[in-house]
């Protein structure tokens, strides 16, 4: 019995299986500073209210990044904000839903592309300190695809310099996303 | 008896079980059928020849007198993180060499051509970050080409280096990745940057590791990372060395090509 369960294992899987090390286990390091978890994931308690909608990095930021985009969609549907402070070069992104609230359909391509610019427009203008803004779309993906959480489905990397120049210009939603180079939309979304 | 063959073979199906890939038809390679590809070669390399290369031909390490080390960062592109990150890496003029995931390629696309306009390396990490000793050789070799194949699209050319997603090998993932053309890459050094550790000791762990000829391992997607990375560059820089790809790293290093009996 046993000989037929290894005939039937993959040879892959018979193969020895090696997990490559982190090589730093010989020697102890510490820590400058005390370890700390990420500040999106410190428990929640009176002065640190639970807030699923910041990323963590820079929270004070990202609280008024999503203040600002959330109420600018129809739907609401900003779902979480990054926001990346290096004192020299602030980078910012902002993952919405492509589902709708309450509705049972996900976002068309246009829909979707409308959002984005009601994004990069709201995040630009409100906040001169931000460089580069990151939008992308995403459903959830169901259980039998346990492979990741959300499956993104639309994306656009923006940049200050290139939204200073089609800013004040009459450029459809297309037009617009375009400019900044490679607008990502999944072949199932619908147009 | 033959209810429990049954249920043998049900658990062995399903444990090999794989999602579908969600790619664009005229992106993917064509492959092998399951079975049809050659069974991997017995490595010629001496595990005892060579510290820079494991058992089945893998690098860890290239040898090299020059002062030379290469950053590497897995996974990715990530939205938010990957400008930051090569923000960085073009300030201090440091090129990189990233291990990118196939759907997040294909799903960040504007991120890959920024990795790659940067001169920056791309490197090959499957197209969905399975852990491949967990497959069968035909899906580990679909991971392998599927990346590459979507990857070369951004490079303008074929990929040469691979790595297994989370460092997880056995002799046919390494055979593999070599019938399709990779040199399999791990890394000399690694600050286990993927825990949530305080950024001071990923500089920490990095600097203490560095030696000349040695593959830094570090993320794409932790921001601690990205906070410790100035840090790690001036150390680095301090201490002597110059930055350069993994392929530029194995070019200059003593022969990797015989070492990996290709």
């Amino acid at each position: 019995m046993a000989a037929l369960f290894l005939s039937a294992v993959p040879p892959s899987q018979a193969a020895p299986i090696h997990i490559a090390p982190p090589r730093i286990f010989h020697r102890t390091i510490r820590a400058a500073t005390p370890q700390l978890g990420a500040p999106g994931l410190l428990p929640a308690g009176p002065d640190q209210p639970a807030r699923p909608w910041v990323e963590g990095v820079t929270p004070p930021l990202e609280n008024r990044l999503f203040d600002a985009t959330y109420k600018t969609l129809p739907s609401h549907n900003v779902l979480k904000v990054y926001v990346f402070d290096t004192k020299a070069y602030e980078s910012a992104g902002i993952r919405f839903s492509a589902r709708v609230p309450h509705e049972a359909r996900d976002l068309g391509r246009s829909e979707m592309s409308h959002e984005a610019v009601s994004l990069i427009r709201t995040t630009f203008d409100e906040f001169p300190e931000l460089q580069t803004l990151d939008v992308w779309a995403t459903i959830p993906v169901p259980k039998s695809e346990l492979t990741q959480v959300e499956n993104t489905v639309f994306s656009v990397s923006a940049d200050r310099d290139t939204y200073l120049s089609i800013r004040d210009k009459q450029l459809s939603d297309q037009e617009f996303l375009e400019a900044f180079g490679r607008v990502w939309v999944a072949p199932e979304i619908p147009q | 008896m033959k209810l429990l063959l049954v249920l043998l073979s049900a658990l062995i199906a399903s444990s090999a079980a794989v999602a579908p890939v969600r790619m664009p038809g005229k992106m993917l390679p064509e492959l092998p059928p399951a079975g049809a590809l050659p069974a991997p070669p017995a490595s010629s390399v001496d595990a005892d020849e060579s510290a820079a290369y494991g058992p089945y031909g893998e690098v860890w390490h290239v040898r090299t007198e020059r002062k030379e080390i290469a950053l590497t960062f897995d996974d990715g592109p990530y939205p938010f993180y990957t400008p930051v990150l090569l923000h960085i890496l073009d300030h201090s003029r440091v090129p990189a060499t990233f291990f990118i995931v196939g759907r997040s390629a294909q799903a960040f696309p504007e991120l890959v051509t920024r990795i790659v306009e940067s001169g920056n390396e791309v490197g090959n990490h499957t197209f969905n970050h399975f852990t491949l000793t967990s497959l069968r050789d035909d899906q580990i070799a679909y991971q392998i080409a599927a990346d590459g194949a979507l990857l070369q699209q951004f490079t303008g050319r074929p990929l040469s280096l691979f790595r297994p997603p989370h460092g997880r090998f056995n002799r046919h993932v390494v055979a593999i990745a070599r019938e399709l053309g990779y040199h399999t890459i791990f890394w000399s050094a690694a600050a286990d940057d993927v825990k949530d550790i305080p950024p001071e000791l990923i500089t920490a762990r990095v600097l203490s590791e560095a030696n000349p000829g040695g593959i830094i391992l570090l993320h794409s997607g932790q921001y601690r990372t990205i906070e410790a990375l100035p840090d790690i560059i001036d150390g680095l820089r301090e201490q002597g060395y110059s930055f350069v790809t993994v392929s530029k790293l194995m070019e200059d290093g003593e022969g990797p090509e015989q070492s990996l009996g290709r």
